[in-house]
């Protein structure tokens, strides 16, 4: 098993009182598996990924990925292991708009340290994949949502990383480009073997695969998918 | 890691209208710190290669008393003593009549000169030793190249003495033969001494006889032959003391001036913290990603402090640039004040010392890193769960504020306790302001949120919706404004401050001076500034002065010095009645009965203010003094107000000081006539009386009291150039915190605007806005100029010169520091405005 969330439990603090968000949550996931977690605004979705990310650390319960359990790693080393083995995908892209699409790119393989030609390589071959050859040297704000989605997904798995986390990829494209991006984000995913949580309202995300979890009153439940 | 790098720098460029004012407020502070380093060291250098091109070598110098030392002594210690390094002096000050610049004039004994100074005299044509020609020609004269290229005619030039305009021919120019500064000779002038002795009417007497001795043992040989053969008027003092008096003079001014210029950086330091927290926050989104795919805690941190390490050395750079321009102004009016105030000096160049350079910059990169170290931990601290939500670091920022208020607490306490303790010096007091100044400047935040509040209540139901939502944003974006509210409230504060110190100083001046000027005419020799040496007025036209049917009675004084081991002590010698004195000194300590009898008739003196403080003289010590029968003590018997000089001064009666030094001159008169009205009728017959003798200079006790308050106003020149820089930086920091906030709005103006708010109606919302900032920020810095004053007073001008005044809080003063934080404010309102009014509606709503 690669991923291996084992009793989790998170609360936040706000004020004074305490509000819990995942109660002794548990969740599995093989390599190259496609895991669909849906759930209500508010239901701790975006939650369970920060902590199988390492982002955020659970009160009680584990997360262990490929035999190391992340959550008894110091800050420092859960960075160091999100930066090597997680690639991430938010709802808003999050391109770093002081960089170009081509550097947003080759980000994740800088911090990893490879070298210059190597990163141009591998930067221009997803490039092609992904449709923006031409846009290399443009700035996130130059793009439409679709094309910094196509980005987004571009730079989560540049460096192949074990896991990608995607937290509402589609939640803030139209319909007929969200159907596009997963499209997109299932054939690179799958080409590389990559096992993928993630999180969404989008019911065209439960084509992709037969392992729906649903969030809800802090626990998740396997929905059967009809 | 490269493109993180990359990302950063980007930042910064995109943000440059921002980042440019950041470096220019950073600079601004870093360039005050520098050109009162480089004006404070150029004038003290000058000073001192001044003191060392006219002691040259000399270890010690023999002197007289006030009326100098008879021509034969120095022949009887030449031909009656083993000591053979010996060299006459006579020196006295002059004024170059083209420039009216005060010089050095020093007459030297050619054949006795060898090895004592550092120089040798050239001829302007040919290259040779031309001491000759000031021995053979009378009313010649050397001087340095640079003093010449002053003059219009290089080959003579006029000069007054005390009595006199002389005209002297320039035979030679002065060489220095070692490392000595240039600098050193460009306010002096060599002549041969008989000719020194015309100029400055001293005939047949010197002013002292340098010496040289090698070691300790011929010292103590040579002094112990000269002290059998000499009158007991006269001593042997170490050449040193003289460097130590100015030192000692001038060190409570340049303290202050420096204490002045890091209040500058402090303002700096505060907007470097500012950007850099606004340069975070505007990026926790960025940070957020990039902790997501693995950016350290630590490469965060280091991004952020780079960042400030490189606006650290883009202002230092222009700070220097800039520091060395204000320098030129500073030197000017720094001079100036040394002159009116303290000593004749003249300063041509300003010296740009390396070392000067490297601090200041040094200092500058270190308060950046300093301001820079909280922003970027609190940058590795944001999560990117923390990141997306927004009203976390007001949350945050509220959270911490009473801890802010805790540590402000403690450092004003700190500052109390410092400022209590009885040893204090003028360094721990200049700290004890510091911690003072900084623990109630971190209560600002507290009080900003007091006063939005109270604003908030009372104004409800006044202002419209939106112009409510416009100072509720102020209270919203806390964080960030605060910390320029602050920095505002702390240069207005210090106005405040300095602004009430001097109007009380300048009351209790003007009390004074009120008090002591009793007389209706005052006559002195002319071009005689405050803290210089004054001349002697001719005894027969003193004498038909006092004949003439108007004047009832003259006072008579004479302004001295006194060479003791310690250094010059000022004296005054007093030649009035009990009753007049009784009126004009105002006794702090010793005001009895029997303090005015034993005045006149005991070896008794009265000491001021100042000289008792740094003397830590009481009443009923004795102080030694040199008289023409050797040392003797004066019983101090009380000490009076005196605001003349800071270094201090001996009151003395004119006969007990007759009889122990036995010098008859007078420097100046106070005339009582008649009737206060007939002063221009009484002055117009002195002037004619006065016309066969030298010129005097004849003033009304209006006209007295003008030039006084003019040199006073004139003292604080520098002070007021530098609370005007401060509150420019701080303008900055509003401006800067105003660009920053106006950012973060984007969004939300767009929405104003597209909603139906006209650009009018949005400018004057950020005119309101700025106003309120000001305001808040004014009112704030009220009650801390207040205690600046109060510290200032009690403490830092008592301490760095003796004076003791009355805080006299000036309604005008404060309002003056109110509508400066207003008007500051609102002026850093304008670009904002109008930059928002160029903004793009649909762009901004199209941001995320």
């Amino acid at each position: 098993m690669l991923l291996s969330a084992s009793n989790i439990t998170k609360e936040y603090y706000e004020g004074s009182s305490k509000r819990l968000v995942l109660d002794n949550v548990s969740l599995e996931a093989r390599i190259g598996e496609f895991v669909l977690v849906t759930g209500r605004s508010g239901s701790g979705k975006s939650t369970l990924l920060n902590l199988i990310s390492g982002i955020d650390t659970p009160n009680t319960g584990s997360v262990n990925i490929d035999n190391t359990n992340i959550t008894k790693l110091s800050e420092t080393n859960r960075t160091i292991f999100r930066r090597e083995n997680i690639g991430f995908i938010f709802q808003f892209f999050n391109l770093i708009p002081t960089l170009t699409v081509k550097e947003n790119l080759i980000l994740p393989l800088d911090l990893l340290g490879y070298t210059r030609n190597s990163k141009n390589d591998e930067a221009r071959l997803l490039l092609k994949k992904i449709g923006l050859s031409d846009r290399e040297d443009s700035y996130p704000d130059r793009l439409s949502g679709g094309e910094q989605q196509r980005v987004a997904i571009a730079r989560a798995i540049i460096h192949s990383p074990k896991i990608v986390l995607a937290d509402e990829p589609t939640g803030n494209l139209d319909a007929r480009t969200g159907k596009e991006i997963l499209e997109l984000f299932n054939t690179l995913t799958k080409e590389r073997n990559m096992t993928v949580i993630m999180v969404t309202h989008s019911s065209e995300a439960e084509l992709y695969t037969n392992k729906i979890l649903d969030l809800h009153d802090f626990h998740l439940i396997k929905r059967v998918k009809w | 890691m490269l493109l993180v790098w990359k990302s950063s720098i980007r930042y910064l460029f995109r943000n440059r209208t921002y980042l440019l004012f950041s470096i220019i407020g950073i600079a601004m502070g870093v360039s005050v710190v520098v050109a009162i380093d480089l004006a404070s060291k150029t004038a003290g250098n000058t000073f001192k290669f001044a003191t060392e091109a006219v002691v040259g070598e000399a270890t010690h110098k023999i002197i007289g008393g006030p009326n100098g030392l008879p021509d034969k002594i120095f022949k009887d210690i030449k031909f009656g003593t083993d000591v053979k390094d010996i060299a006459p002096i006579v020196e006295g000050i002059v004024t170059i009549s083209e420039t009216n610049k005060k010089v050095t004039l020093l007459g030297i004994d050619p054949f006795s000169e060898y090895g004592f100074r550092n120089f040798n005299i050239i001829n302007s044509i040919e290259s040779q030793n031309n001491f000759d020609s000031l021995l053979s020609v009378p009313n010649t004269v050397a001087v340095s190249q640079a003093f010449l290229e002053t003059l219009s005619d290089d080959t003579s030039f006029q000069l007054i003495s005390d009595d006199s305009i002389q005209n002297v021919q320039i035979v030679g120019i002065i060489n220095p033969t070692n490392s000595i500064n240039q600098i050193g000779f460009e306010s002096l002038i060599i002549t041969d001494i008989s000719t020194a002795q015309e100029i400055l009417n001293s005939i047949d007497i010197l002013t002292r006889i340098d010496l040289k001795f090698q070691d300790e043992i011929s010292s103590k040989k040579g002094i112990s032959q000269i002290e059998m053969i000499v009158p007991s008027s006269v001593s042997i003092i170490p050449s040193g003391t003289r460097q130590k008096t100015v030192n000692e003079i001038t060190k409570a001014f340049n303290l202050n001036l420096t204490a002045l210029s890091l209040l500058a950086l402090l303002v700096g330091i505060f907007l470097i913290y500012n950007t850099m927290t606004f340069s975070i926050i505007r990026r926790r989104n960025i940070i957020g990603i990039l902790r997501a795919i693995g950016v350290t805690q630590k490469n965060i941190f280091l991004i952020f402090i780079s960042e400030a390490i490189f606006l650290g050395i883009i202002s230092v750079v222009l700070g220097v640039f800039l520091g060395i321009l204000l320098a030129q102004t500073l030197l000017e009016l720094i001079t100036r004040t040394i002159n009116d105030v303290f000593f004749a000096a003249n300063v041509y160049q300003l010296q740009i010392d390396l070392f000067v350079l490297i601090k200041g910059s040094l200092l500058g990169i270190i308060a950046s890193l300093i301001a820079a170290v909280i922003p970027s931990y609190e940058a590795t601290r944001i999560t990117p769960i923390s990141a997306m939500i927004q009203s976390n670091r007001e949350t945050s920022f509220r959270k911490i504020l009473p801890l802010v208020s805790i540590v402000g607490l403690i450092f004003f306490i700190a500052g109390c306790i410092l400022l209590l303790l009885p040893l204090s010096g003028i360094e721990i007091s200049l700290l004890s302001l510091g911690c003072v100044t900084f623990g109630l400047t971190l209560q600002v935040p507290a009080c900003t949120i007091f006063l939005l509040k109270a604003f908030n209540y009372f104004f409800k139901n006044i202002f419209s919706t939106l112009t409510f939502a416009a100072v509720r944003n102020i209270g919203a974006s806390l964080s960030r404004i605060s910390i320029s509210i602050a920095a505002l409230s702390l240069a207005v504060a210090v106005t405040i401050g300095i602004g009430l110190m001097i109007g009380s100083f300048r009351s209790t001046v003007e009390d004074w001076l009120n008090y002591s000027l009793v007389a209706d005419i005052y006559i002195s020799p002319p071009s005689v500034d405050s803290g210089q040496l004054q001349k002697s007025i001719n005894t027969t036209l003193i004498q038909q002065i006092t004949n003439l049917d108007e004047v009832n009675y003259v006072t008579k004084l004479l302004a001295t010095e006194l060479q003791t081991t310690e250094g010059t002590t000022q004296l005054a010698v007093v030649d009035s009645n009990i009753q007049i004195l009784s009126e004009s000194i105002n006794l702090k300590k010793g005001n009895n009965s029997t303090v005015w009898k034993s005045f006149f008739t005991t070896n008794a003196i009265f000491v001021s203010e100042p000289y008792a403080y740094k003397n830590d003289i009481k009443i009923g010590d004795n102080i030694q003094l040199p008289t023409i029968s050797g040392l003797k003590p004066f019983e101090v018997i009380g000490i009076y107000y005196d605001y003349s000089s800071s270094r201090g001064v001996i009151l003395i009666n004119r006969t007990i000081y007759n009889n122990n030094w036995n010098d008859i001159r007078v420097t100046s008169l106070a005339l009582h006539t008649e009737t206060a009205s007939n002063s221009k009728s009484t002055i117009a017959k002195i002037e004619k009386l006065s016309k066969p003798y030298h010129p005097i200079e004849i003033q009304s006790v209006k006209e007295i009291k003008e030039r006084s308050m003019d040199i006073f106003d004139r003292t604080f020149d520098v002070t007021s150039v530098l609370r005007l820089i401060t509150i420019v930086v701080a303008s900055i920091g509003i401006l800067s915190s105003l660009i920053a906030f106006q950012i973060e709005k984007e969004k939300e103006s767009a929405i104003l605007r597209a909603l139906g708010v006209t650009t009018n109606q949005f400018q004057l919302l950020t005119f309101f806005q700025t106003s309120i900032i000001g305001l808040i920020s004014g009112l704030v810095a009220i009650p801390i100029g207040i205690i600046i004053s109060w510290v200032l007073i009690h403490f830092i001008n008592q301490r760095s010169f003796g004076w003791s005044m009355e805080l006299d809080i000036s309604f005008w003063i404060i309002i003056q520091g109110l509508l400066i934080s207003i008007l500051a404010s609102m002026c850093a309102g304008i670009y904002p405005t109008f930059k928002n009014k160029s903004e793009s509606i649909s762009k901004a709503l199209k941001q995320e």
